[in-house]
Protein backbone atom coordinates (compact mmCIF):
# COMPACT_ATOMS: atom_id res chain seq x y z
CA UNK A 1 0.00 0.00 0.00
CA UNK A 2 1.57 2.98 -1.17
CA UNK A 3 2.54 6.40 1.14
CA UNK A 4 1.66 9.92 -0.34
CA UNK A 5 3.27 12.63 0.98
CA UNK A 6 0.86 15.66 -0.52
CA UNK A 7 2.39 19.15 -0.90
CA UNK A 8 3.87 18.79 2.97
CA UNK A 9 5.45 21.49 4.44
CA UNK A 10 6.86 21.26 7.94
CA UNK A 11 8.24 24.26 10.07
CA UNK A 12 10.33 23.85 13.28
CA UNK A 13 8.67 25.99 16.31
CA UNK A 14 6.60 27.97 13.99
CA UNK A 15 5.67 31.69 15.05
CA UNK A 16 9.23 31.68 17.72
CA UNK A 17 12.48 33.62 16.62
CA UNK A 18 13.61 30.40 15.75
CA UNK A 19 11.34 29.47 13.32
CA UNK A 20 12.77 27.43 10.34
CA UNK A 21 11.42 25.85 7.60
CA UNK A 22 12.45 22.34 7.29
CA UNK A 23 10.21 21.06 4.04
CA UNK A 24 8.94 23.35 2.12
CA UNK A 25 5.97 21.72 -0.49
CA UNK A 26 7.40 18.18 -0.60
CA UNK A 27 4.82 15.70 -3.01
CA UNK A 28 6.40 12.25 -3.63
CA UNK A 29 4.85 8.65 -3.56
CA UNK A 30 6.21 5.46 -2.15
CA UNK A 31 4.85 2.42 -4.09
CA UNK A 32 5.37 -1.08 -2.41
CA UNK A 33 8.25 -3.31 -3.40
CA UNK A 34 11.08 0.07 -4.34
CA UNK A 35 14.15 0.44 -3.25
CA UNK A 36 14.66 4.03 -2.69
CA UNK A 37 18.10 5.98 -2.24
CA UNK A 38 17.33 9.65 -0.37
CA UNK A 39 20.25 12.17 -0.06
CA UNK A 40 20.53 15.42 0.25
CA UNK A 41 23.00 18.01 2.31
CA UNK A 42 23.02 18.11 6.44
CA UNK A 43 19.72 19.87 7.39
CA UNK A 44 18.25 19.66 4.11
CA UNK A 45 15.55 18.10 5.77
CA UNK A 46 15.71 14.48 5.06
CA UNK A 47 15.42 13.47 8.84
CA UNK A 48 12.48 15.01 8.79
CA UNK A 49 10.66 13.68 6.01
CA UNK A 50 11.25 10.16 6.82
CA UNK A 51 9.56 10.98 10.28
CA UNK A 52 6.61 11.99 8.44
CA UNK A 53 6.66 8.91 6.84
CA UNK A 54 5.92 7.07 9.93
CA UNK A 55 3.97 9.69 11.73
CA UNK A 56 6.35 10.73 14.51
CA UNK A 57 6.01 14.22 12.97
CA UNK A 58 2.97 15.64 11.90
CA UNK A 59 3.16 18.10 8.80
CA UNK A 60 2.73 21.68 9.36
CA UNK A 61 0.75 21.98 5.91
CA UNK A 62 -0.26 19.21 3.61
CA UNK A 63 -0.48 15.62 4.23
CA UNK A 64 0.27 12.27 4.17
CA UNK A 65 -1.49 9.71 2.77
CA UNK A 66 -1.47 5.70 3.93
CA UNK A 67 -3.23 3.47 1.63
CA UNK A 68 -5.51 6.75 0.50
CA UNK A 69 -6.60 7.82 4.22
CA UNK A 70 -4.99 10.62 5.49
CA UNK A 71 -2.82 9.49 8.64
CA UNK A 72 -3.36 13.25 10.58
CA UNK A 73 -6.76 13.63 10.39
CA UNK A 74 -9.00 13.75 13.43
CA UNK A 75 -9.45 10.75 15.29
CA UNK A 76 -6.88 9.24 13.38
CA UNK A 77 -5.13 7.65 16.29
CA UNK A 78 -5.30 4.05 15.61
CA UNK A 79 -4.33 4.57 12.05
CA UNK A 80 -1.07 6.27 13.38
CA UNK A 81 -0.63 3.40 15.24
CA UNK A 82 -0.73 1.47 12.44
CA UNK A 83 1.39 3.10 10.27
CA UNK A 84 4.14 2.90 13.01
CA UNK A 85 4.04 -0.80 12.75
CA UNK A 86 4.39 -0.67 9.16
CA UNK A 87 6.89 1.69 8.67
CA UNK A 88 9.82 0.50 10.40
CA UNK A 89 12.74 3.31 11.31
CA UNK A 90 16.08 2.08 11.72
CA UNK A 91 17.89 5.27 13.08
CA UNK A 92 21.98 6.58 12.93
CA UNK A 93 23.45 4.48 15.16
CA UNK A 94 20.74 2.10 16.04
CA UNK A 95 22.99 0.46 18.39
CA UNK A 96 22.87 3.11 21.04
CA UNK A 97 19.24 1.88 21.15
CA UNK A 98 19.86 -1.66 22.17
CA UNK A 99 19.44 -2.49 26.13
CA UNK A 100 18.51 -6.26 26.89
CA UNK A 101 20.71 -8.29 28.29
CA UNK A 102 20.39 -10.81 25.64
CA UNK A 103 20.15 -10.28 21.63
CA UNK A 104 16.98 -12.21 21.59
CA UNK A 105 15.41 -10.00 24.46
CA UNK A 106 16.35 -7.31 22.77
CA UNK A 107 15.03 -8.41 19.34
CA UNK A 108 11.49 -9.33 21.28
CA UNK A 109 10.97 -5.94 22.47
CA UNK A 110 9.14 -5.20 19.65
CA UNK A 111 6.77 -7.88 18.80
CA UNK A 112 6.41 -8.21 22.76
CA UNK A 113 4.93 -4.57 23.08
CA UNK A 114 2.73 -5.50 20.20
CA UNK A 115 1.01 -8.13 22.51
CA UNK A 116 1.38 -10.78 20.35
CA UNK A 117 1.48 -14.71 21.17
CA UNK A 118 4.56 -16.56 22.82
CA UNK A 119 4.61 -18.70 19.96
CA UNK A 120 4.24 -15.53 17.25
CA UNK A 121 7.28 -13.50 18.78
CA UNK A 122 9.52 -16.72 18.63
CA UNK A 123 8.99 -16.75 14.84
CA UNK A 124 9.04 -13.31 13.92
CA UNK A 125 12.56 -12.95 16.26
CA UNK A 126 13.72 -16.23 14.08
CA UNK A 127 12.54 -14.87 11.21
CA UNK A 128 14.50 -11.50 11.60
CA UNK A 129 17.46 -13.21 12.93
CA UNK A 130 17.43 -14.79 9.80
CA UNK A 131 17.09 -12.08 7.95
CA UNK A 132 19.90 -10.25 9.26
CA UNK A 133 22.01 -13.52 8.81
CA UNK A 134 22.65 -13.87 12.91
CA UNK A 135 22.22 -17.67 13.68
CA UNK A 136 20.76 -19.41 16.64
CA UNK A 137 24.45 -18.97 18.49
CA UNK A 138 23.49 -15.26 18.88
CA UNK A 139 20.59 -15.24 20.37
CA UNK A 140 21.53 -15.51 23.96
CA UNK A 141 24.43 -13.24 23.96
CA UNK A 142 24.79 -9.70 25.42
CA UNK A 143 24.36 -7.43 22.36
CA UNK A 144 27.10 -5.64 24.10
CA UNK A 145 29.34 -8.51 23.36
CA UNK A 146 28.81 -8.18 19.56
CA UNK A 147 30.87 -6.23 17.04
CA UNK A 148 29.87 -2.81 15.68
CA UNK A 149 28.73 -4.20 12.47
CA UNK A 150 26.77 -7.24 14.23
CA UNK A 151 25.06 -4.57 16.91
CA UNK A 152 23.87 -3.13 13.92
CA UNK A 153 22.06 -5.92 12.57
CA UNK A 154 20.50 -6.85 15.56
CA UNK A 155 19.19 -3.67 16.21
CA UNK A 156 17.36 -4.03 12.59
CA UNK A 157 16.48 -7.48 13.34
CA UNK A 158 14.34 -5.11 16.12
CA UNK A 159 12.68 -3.07 13.64
CA UNK A 160 12.17 -6.20 10.66
CA UNK A 161 10.29 -8.14 13.62
CA UNK A 162 7.90 -5.69 13.89
CA UNK A 163 7.07 -7.02 10.09
CA UNK A 164 7.02 -3.74 8.94
CA UNK A 165 5.88 -2.91 4.96
CA UNK A 166 8.85 -0.02 4.79
CA UNK A 167 12.03 0.10 6.59
CA UNK A 168 13.91 3.08 6.66
CA UNK A 169 17.17 3.08 7.34
CA UNK A 170 19.14 6.30 8.42
CA UNK A 171 22.63 6.33 7.17
CA UNK A 172 22.89 2.35 7.93
CA UNK A 173 26.69 2.15 7.33
CA UNK A 174 27.93 5.36 9.02
CA UNK A 175 31.27 3.66 11.48
CA UNK A 176 31.02 0.73 9.53
CA UNK A 177 34.04 -0.79 8.23
CA UNK A 178 33.74 -1.92 4.13
CA UNK A 179 33.35 -5.31 4.63
CA UNK A 180 30.90 -4.52 7.65
CA UNK A 181 28.61 -1.97 5.05
CA UNK A 182 29.29 -4.62 2.55
CA UNK A 183 27.63 -7.24 4.28
CA UNK A 184 25.14 -5.00 5.70
CA UNK A 185 23.45 -3.74 2.20
CA UNK A 186 23.91 -7.19 0.96
CA UNK A 187 21.89 -8.53 3.97
CA UNK A 188 19.20 -5.83 3.45
CA UNK A 189 19.38 -5.73 -0.51
CA UNK A 190 18.59 -9.39 0.26
CA UNK A 191 15.91 -9.30 2.66
CA UNK A 192 13.95 -6.86 0.26
CA UNK A 193 14.34 -9.36 -2.67
CA UNK A 194 12.98 -12.15 -0.51
CA UNK A 195 9.83 -10.11 1.40
CA UNK A 196 9.29 -7.73 -1.00
CA UNK A 197 9.73 -5.00 1.44
CA UNK A 198 9.72 -1.65 0.42
CA UNK A 199 13.61 -0.14 1.45
CA UNK A 200 14.24 3.84 2.06
CA UNK A 201 17.84 4.04 2.60
CA UNK A 202 19.11 7.58 3.98
CA UNK A 203 23.07 8.04 2.86
CA UNK A 204 25.97 10.17 2.36
CA UNK A 205 27.59 8.04 0.65
CA UNK A 206 26.53 8.17 -3.16
CA UNK A 207 28.70 5.09 -3.95
CA UNK A 208 26.38 2.93 -1.82
CA UNK A 209 23.15 4.36 -3.15
CA UNK A 210 24.34 3.95 -6.75
CA UNK A 211 25.02 0.90 -6.24
CA UNK A 212 21.97 -1.02 -4.13
CA UNK A 213 18.45 1.62 -5.14
CA UNK A 214 16.58 1.95 -8.61
CA UNK A 215 14.85 5.36 -7.59
CA UNK A 216 16.44 8.28 -6.19
CA UNK A 217 14.97 11.57 -3.96
CA UNK A 218 17.13 14.35 -3.87
CA UNK A 219 16.74 17.18 -0.86
CA UNK A 220 18.17 20.37 -0.75
CA UNK A 221 17.38 23.15 1.43
CA UNK A 222 13.62 21.75 2.15
CA UNK A 223 12.99 20.79 -1.36
CA UNK A 224 12.80 18.05 -3.18
CA UNK A 225 14.81 18.54 -6.33
CA UNK A 226 15.06 15.42 -8.04
CA UNK A 227 13.09 12.44 -8.22
CA UNK A 228 14.29 10.08 -10.85
CA UNK A 229 16.65 6.73 -11.66
CA UNK A 230 20.42 7.07 -10.13
CA UNK A 231 21.39 7.09 -13.95
CA UNK A 232 19.19 10.42 -14.55
CA UNK A 233 19.69 12.02 -11.10
CA UNK A 234 23.64 10.98 -11.28
CA UNK A 235 23.77 13.39 -14.82
CA UNK A 236 23.47 16.56 -12.86
CA UNK A 237 27.37 16.64 -11.55
CA UNK A 238 27.50 20.18 -10.95
CA UNK A 239 23.86 20.81 -9.21
CA UNK A 240 24.89 18.28 -6.93
CA UNK A 241 28.06 19.33 -6.04
CA UNK A 242 26.60 23.02 -5.63
CA UNK A 243 23.94 21.49 -2.98
CA UNK A 244 27.21 19.42 -1.48
CA UNK A 245 26.46 16.69 -2.98
CA UNK A 246 29.11 14.38 -5.36
CA UNK A 247 28.24 12.10 -7.74
CA UNK A 248 30.15 8.69 -7.59
CA UNK A 249 33.18 8.06 -9.03
CA UNK A 250 32.06 5.53 -11.59
CA UNK A 251 29.86 8.32 -12.60
CA UNK A 252 32.51 11.02 -12.84
CA UNK A 253 35.04 8.63 -14.75
CA UNK A 254 31.95 8.02 -17.14
CA UNK A 255 31.48 12.13 -17.55
CA UNK A 256 35.74 12.61 -18.57
CA UNK A 257 35.65 9.16 -20.87
CA UNK A 258 32.36 10.90 -23.12
CA UNK A 259 34.92 13.91 -22.79
CA UNK A 260 37.42 12.07 -24.36
CA UNK A 261 35.59 10.62 -26.84
CA UNK A 262 34.33 7.51 -25.57
CA UNK A 263 31.21 6.18 -26.09
CA UNK A 264 29.72 5.33 -22.59
CA UNK A 265 26.18 5.46 -22.33
CA UNK A 266 25.08 8.26 -19.17
CA UNK A 267 23.39 5.73 -17.33
CA UNK A 268 26.72 3.89 -16.48
CA UNK A 269 27.56 4.29 -12.74
CA UNK A 270 28.27 1.32 -11.19
CA UNK A 271 31.48 -0.97 -10.92
CA UNK A 272 30.20 -3.87 -13.00
CA UNK A 273 28.62 -1.81 -15.68
CA UNK A 274 31.86 0.42 -16.01
CA UNK A 275 34.02 -3.07 -16.21
CA UNK A 276 31.48 -4.50 -18.92
CA UNK A 277 31.69 -1.27 -21.09
CA UNK A 278 34.85 -0.61 -21.45
CA UNK A 279 35.63 -4.42 -21.97
CA UNK A 280 33.07 -3.92 -24.75
CA UNK A 281 34.91 -1.19 -26.06
CA UNK A 282 38.10 -2.18 -26.34
CA UNK A 283 36.81 -5.48 -28.04
CA UNK A 284 37.41 -7.90 -24.87
CA UNK A 285 34.89 -10.96 -24.32
CA UNK A 286 32.46 -10.22 -22.08
CA UNK A 287 31.59 -12.49 -18.91
CA UNK A 288 30.06 -15.73 -20.11
CA UNK B 1 65.31 12.53 11.59
CA UNK B 2 63.09 13.67 14.17
CA UNK B 3 59.89 11.72 14.75
CA UNK B 4 56.40 12.49 16.19
CA UNK B 5 55.74 9.10 17.66
CA UNK B 6 57.83 6.36 18.19
CA UNK B 7 55.88 2.99 19.38
CA UNK B 8 58.18 0.16 20.64
CA UNK B 9 56.03 -3.17 21.45
CA UNK B 10 53.51 -1.22 22.54
CA UNK B 11 50.65 -3.50 23.94
CA UNK B 12 47.03 -2.52 25.21
CA UNK B 13 45.20 -5.24 26.93
CA UNK B 14 41.73 -4.55 29.22
CA UNK B 15 40.53 -7.02 31.41
CA UNK B 16 36.81 -9.11 30.37
CA UNK B 17 34.14 -9.33 32.92
CA UNK B 18 30.98 -11.74 33.28
CA UNK B 19 27.87 -10.60 34.11
CA UNK B 20 28.45 -10.82 38.04
CA UNK B 21 31.69 -8.52 37.90
CA UNK B 22 34.51 -11.61 38.04
CA UNK B 23 36.97 -11.21 35.52
CA UNK B 24 37.08 -13.35 32.96
CA UNK B 25 40.30 -12.73 30.29
CA UNK B 26 41.38 -10.56 28.71
CA UNK B 27 41.49 -8.97 25.12
CA UNK B 28 44.69 -7.76 23.73
CA UNK B 29 43.65 -4.54 21.50
CA UNK B 30 46.74 -3.79 20.23
CA UNK B 31 49.36 -6.32 20.33
CA UNK B 32 53.12 -5.39 20.22
CA UNK B 33 53.03 -2.60 17.33
CA UNK B 34 56.08 -0.71 16.27
CA UNK B 35 55.68 2.54 14.74
CA UNK B 36 57.62 5.39 13.65
CA UNK B 37 56.22 8.78 12.90
CA UNK B 38 58.17 11.33 10.96
CA UNK B 39 57.58 15.22 12.16
CA UNK B 40 55.43 16.39 9.66
CA UNK B 41 54.14 13.34 7.85
CA UNK B 42 50.14 12.95 7.22
CA UNK B 43 49.80 8.98 7.98
CA UNK B 44 46.36 7.29 7.01
CA UNK B 45 45.29 4.66 9.17
CA UNK B 46 43.36 2.11 8.02
CA UNK B 47 42.22 -1.23 9.55
CA UNK B 48 38.51 -2.82 10.19
CA UNK B 49 36.31 -2.14 13.75
CA UNK B 50 38.42 -3.22 16.02
CA UNK B 51 41.75 -3.90 14.42
CA UNK B 52 43.27 -1.52 17.03
CA UNK B 53 43.15 1.61 15.18
CA UNK B 54 41.37 3.58 17.90
CA UNK B 55 43.17 2.28 20.78
CA UNK B 56 46.47 2.73 18.95
CA UNK B 57 45.36 6.63 18.41
CA UNK B 58 44.01 7.20 22.49
CA UNK B 59 47.35 6.04 23.42
CA UNK B 60 49.65 8.91 21.46
CA UNK B 61 47.72 11.51 24.06
CA UNK B 62 47.78 9.57 26.63
CA UNK B 63 44.14 9.34 27.02
CA UNK B 64 45.46 5.24 27.16
CA UNK B 65 48.68 4.20 29.06
CA UNK B 66 50.39 1.09 27.30
CA UNK B 67 50.06 -1.98 29.58
CA UNK B 68 53.72 -3.03 27.67
CA UNK B 69 56.08 -1.35 25.57
CA UNK B 70 56.53 2.06 25.27
CA UNK B 71 55.39 5.28 22.89
CA UNK B 72 57.01 8.17 23.08
CA UNK B 73 55.27 11.71 21.55
CA UNK B 74 57.57 14.35 20.36
CA UNK B 75 60.30 12.15 22.70
CA UNK B 76 58.52 12.22 25.84
CA UNK B 77 57.18 8.49 27.09
CA UNK B 78 53.57 9.14 28.02
CA UNK B 79 53.75 6.71 30.94
CA UNK B 80 55.79 9.99 32.71
CA UNK B 81 53.46 11.57 34.94
CA UNK B 82 54.83 14.86 34.77
CA UNK B 83 54.84 15.26 30.71
CA UNK B 84 50.85 14.25 30.52
CA UNK B 85 49.76 17.78 29.71
CA UNK B 86 52.82 18.61 27.05
CA UNK B 87 51.54 15.35 25.30
CA UNK B 88 48.48 16.37 25.32
CA UNK B 89 48.84 20.05 24.30
CA UNK B 90 50.95 18.93 21.38
CA UNK B 91 49.03 16.30 19.89
CA UNK B 92 45.13 16.89 20.15
CA UNK B 93 42.49 14.63 19.29
CA UNK B 94 39.10 15.23 16.98
CA UNK B 95 36.66 12.56 16.77
CA UNK B 96 33.70 10.79 14.84
CA UNK B 97 30.70 12.50 16.36
CA UNK B 98 30.76 16.33 15.54
CA UNK B 99 28.01 17.24 17.98
CA UNK B 100 29.78 15.37 20.94
CA UNK B 101 33.13 17.82 21.07
CA UNK B 102 31.25 20.93 21.05
CA UNK B 103 30.92 22.40 24.59
CA UNK B 104 30.38 26.24 24.44
CA UNK B 105 27.13 27.90 23.06
CA UNK B 106 28.72 30.25 20.81
CA UNK B 107 31.67 29.23 18.27
CA UNK B 108 34.66 31.27 19.38
CA UNK B 109 34.46 30.27 23.02
CA UNK B 110 34.41 26.62 22.03
CA UNK B 111 37.70 27.48 20.36
CA UNK B 112 39.28 28.83 23.38
CA UNK B 113 38.64 26.60 25.47
CA UNK B 114 41.52 24.62 25.45
CA UNK B 115 43.98 27.13 24.96
CA UNK B 116 41.97 29.03 28.63
CA UNK B 117 42.34 25.58 29.93
CA UNK B 118 46.13 25.53 29.51
CA UNK B 119 46.13 28.89 30.98
CA UNK B 120 47.41 30.89 28.20
CA UNK B 121 47.39 34.64 28.92
CA UNK B 122 44.18 36.53 27.41
CA UNK B 123 46.20 37.84 24.51
CA UNK B 124 47.17 34.77 23.22
CA UNK B 125 43.89 33.27 23.80
CA UNK B 126 42.80 35.41 21.67
CA UNK B 127 44.99 35.63 18.87
CA UNK B 128 45.33 31.55 18.96
CA UNK B 129 41.43 31.80 18.45
CA UNK B 130 41.81 33.62 15.64
CA UNK B 131 44.38 31.68 14.22
CA UNK B 132 42.79 28.57 14.61
CA UNK B 133 39.75 30.22 13.41
CA UNK B 134 41.09 31.51 10.55
CA UNK B 135 43.23 28.01 9.86
CA UNK B 136 39.64 26.20 8.90
CA UNK B 137 38.43 29.36 7.00
CA UNK B 138 35.65 29.70 10.14
CA UNK B 139 36.26 33.33 11.15
CA UNK B 140 32.93 34.40 9.93
CA UNK B 141 31.33 32.22 12.35
CA UNK B 142 33.22 33.50 15.30
CA UNK B 143 30.08 34.31 17.27
CA UNK B 144 27.79 32.04 15.51
CA UNK B 145 26.09 29.11 17.76
CA UNK B 146 27.35 26.10 16.95
CA UNK B 147 24.11 23.93 16.69
CA UNK B 148 23.52 26.09 13.50
CA UNK B 149 26.43 24.86 11.70
CA UNK B 150 26.81 21.88 9.25
CA UNK B 151 28.92 18.66 9.94
CA UNK B 152 31.52 19.66 8.13
CA UNK B 153 32.01 23.25 9.78
CA UNK B 154 31.63 21.55 13.53
CA UNK B 155 34.21 19.69 12.40
CA UNK B 156 36.18 22.51 11.55
CA UNK B 157 35.53 24.36 14.70
CA UNK B 158 36.63 20.97 16.52
CA UNK B 159 39.56 21.12 15.03
CA UNK B 160 40.06 25.13 15.24
CA UNK B 161 40.27 24.53 19.23
CA UNK B 162 43.00 22.25 19.05
CA UNK B 163 45.02 24.29 16.83
CA UNK B 164 44.60 26.82 19.12
CA UNK B 165 46.48 24.84 21.73
CA UNK B 166 49.38 25.00 19.41
CA UNK B 167 49.67 21.35 18.60
CA UNK B 168 52.65 20.31 16.44
CA UNK B 169 50.08 17.07 15.81
CA UNK B 170 46.56 15.99 15.54
CA UNK B 171 45.12 12.61 15.55
CA UNK B 172 41.69 12.73 13.64
CA UNK B 173 39.29 9.32 14.45
CA UNK B 174 37.15 8.94 11.37
CA UNK B 175 36.66 12.59 11.56
CA UNK B 176 34.27 12.75 8.34
CA UNK B 177 31.74 9.35 8.85
CA UNK B 178 28.76 11.91 9.52
CA UNK B 179 29.44 13.89 7.32
CA UNK B 180 27.94 14.48 3.86
CA UNK B 181 30.58 14.49 0.33
CA UNK B 182 30.67 18.70 1.12
CA UNK B 183 31.24 18.33 4.80
CA UNK B 184 33.69 15.25 3.66
CA UNK B 185 35.92 18.07 1.29
CA UNK B 186 35.81 20.78 3.49
CA UNK B 187 37.92 18.26 6.28
CA UNK B 188 39.72 16.63 4.14
CA UNK B 189 41.30 20.25 2.68
CA UNK B 190 41.63 21.45 5.83
CA UNK B 191 43.92 18.27 6.96
CA UNK B 192 45.95 18.88 3.60
CA UNK B 193 46.07 22.31 3.84
CA UNK B 194 47.47 21.87 7.79
CA UNK B 195 49.65 19.45 6.82
CA UNK B 196 51.24 21.32 3.92
CA UNK B 197 51.70 24.73 4.48
CA UNK B 198 51.74 24.66 8.68
CA UNK B 199 53.50 21.37 8.56
CA UNK B 200 51.87 19.48 11.32
CA UNK B 201 51.81 15.54 11.66
CA UNK B 202 48.70 14.40 10.96
CA UNK B 203 47.32 10.69 11.96
CA UNK B 204 44.16 10.31 10.38
CA UNK B 205 41.98 6.83 10.98
CA UNK B 206 39.19 6.30 8.14
CA UNK B 207 37.23 3.87 6.49
CA UNK B 208 36.82 6.01 3.34
CA UNK B 209 39.75 5.02 0.64
CA UNK B 210 39.54 7.22 -1.54
CA UNK B 211 40.75 9.72 1.33
CA UNK B 212 43.49 7.81 2.70
CA UNK B 213 44.84 7.60 -1.21
CA UNK B 214 45.78 11.61 -0.62
CA UNK B 215 48.20 10.89 2.89
CA UNK B 216 51.99 10.39 2.50
CA UNK B 217 51.97 6.94 4.16
CA UNK B 218 49.33 4.35 4.83
CA UNK B 219 49.61 1.99 8.00
CA UNK B 220 46.98 -0.84 7.49
CA UNK B 221 46.11 -2.31 11.22
CA UNK B 222 44.95 -5.97 11.93
CA UNK B 223 44.79 -7.92 14.99
CA UNK B 224 46.28 -5.19 17.07
CA UNK B 225 49.36 -4.90 14.64
CA UNK B 226 50.94 -2.63 11.46
CA UNK B 227 50.36 -5.30 8.65
CA UNK B 228 51.34 -3.24 5.64
CA UNK B 229 52.79 0.34 5.84
CA UNK B 230 54.05 2.04 2.53
CA UNK B 231 52.81 4.79 0.27
CA UNK B 232 49.10 4.78 -1.03
CA UNK B 233 50.01 3.61 -4.34
CA UNK B 234 51.83 1.19 -2.87
CA UNK B 235 49.81 -0.12 -0.42
CA UNK B 236 46.51 -0.18 -2.99
CA UNK B 237 48.21 -2.04 -5.29
CA UNK B 238 47.86 -4.94 -3.62
CA UNK B 239 44.09 -5.14 -3.89
CA UNK B 240 43.70 -8.95 -2.78
CA UNK B 241 45.27 -8.45 0.37
CA UNK B 242 43.19 -5.36 1.32
CA UNK B 243 40.24 -7.25 0.68
CA UNK B 244 41.42 -10.21 2.52
CA UNK B 245 41.95 -7.58 5.74
CA UNK B 246 38.41 -6.46 5.22
CA UNK B 247 38.98 -3.14 3.31
CA UNK B 248 38.81 -1.80 0.22
CA UNK B 249 40.56 0.36 -2.58
CA UNK B 250 39.82 3.17 -4.03
CA UNK B 251 37.15 3.21 -6.72
CA UNK B 252 39.92 3.69 -9.79
CA UNK B 253 41.87 1.13 -8.44
CA UNK B 254 39.47 -1.69 -7.85
CA UNK B 255 38.09 -1.01 -11.64
CA UNK B 256 41.88 -0.92 -12.48
CA UNK B 257 42.46 -4.35 -10.97
CA UNK B 258 38.71 -5.62 -12.63
CA UNK B 259 39.81 -4.85 -16.32
CA UNK B 260 43.20 -5.85 -15.90
CA UNK B 261 41.62 -9.09 -14.63
CA UNK B 262 39.71 -9.63 -17.79
CA UNK B 263 42.77 -8.61 -20.07
CA UNK B 264 42.56 -5.22 -20.58
CA UNK B 265 46.78 -3.98 -20.26
CA UNK B 266 45.96 -0.57 -18.17
CA UNK B 267 48.59 0.20 -15.21
CA UNK B 268 47.48 -1.60 -11.37
CA UNK B 269 48.68 1.73 -9.44
CA UNK B 270 46.18 3.95 -10.69
CA UNK B 271 44.13 5.37 -7.70
CA UNK B 272 42.14 8.10 -9.50
CA UNK B 273 39.90 8.37 -11.97
CA UNK B 274 41.92 10.95 -14.06
CA UNK B 275 44.78 8.64 -14.20
CA UNK B 276 42.12 5.61 -15.19
CA UNK B 277 41.11 8.44 -18.19
CA UNK B 278 44.42 9.01 -19.65
CA UNK B 279 45.34 5.13 -19.38
CA UNK B 280 42.23 4.09 -21.16
CA UNK B 281 43.22 7.04 -23.74
CA UNK B 282 46.60 5.57 -24.22
CA UNK B 283 45.08 2.36 -24.87
CA UNK B 284 42.63 3.59 -27.03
Amino acid sequence: MPIEVKDVSYLYEPGSPFEKTALSHVSLTIGQGEFIGLIGHTGSGKSTLIQHLNALLAPTEGKVLYNGQDIFEEGAKERRKEIRQKVGLVFQYPEHQLFEMTVWKDVAFGPTNMKLSEEEIKERVEWAMDLVGLGPEYYEKSPFDLSGGQKRRVAVAGVLAMRPEYLILDEPAAGLDPRGRDELFDRIAMLRDKTGMTVVLVSHSMEDVARYVDRILVMDHGCLKYDDTPGEVFQHKEELEAMGLAVPKIAELGVMLRRKGFDIPKDVIRMEEMEETLLRLFGKEARP
Amino acid sequence: MEFMIEAKDLTFEYPVYDENGNETGSVRAVDRMDILVQKGEFVAVLGHNGSGKSTFARHINALFLPTDGEILVDGMDTKDDTKVWDIRKNAGMVFQNPDNQIIASVVEEDVAFGPENLGFAPEKIRKNVDMGLQSVHMEAYREASPNKLSGGQKQRVAIAGILAMEPECIILDEPTAMLDPSGRREVMETIEYLNREKKMTIIYITHHMEEAARADRIVVMDHGRVVMSGKPRQVFTQVDRMKELGLDVPQATELAWRLRGRGLAVPQDIMTMEEMTEALCRLK
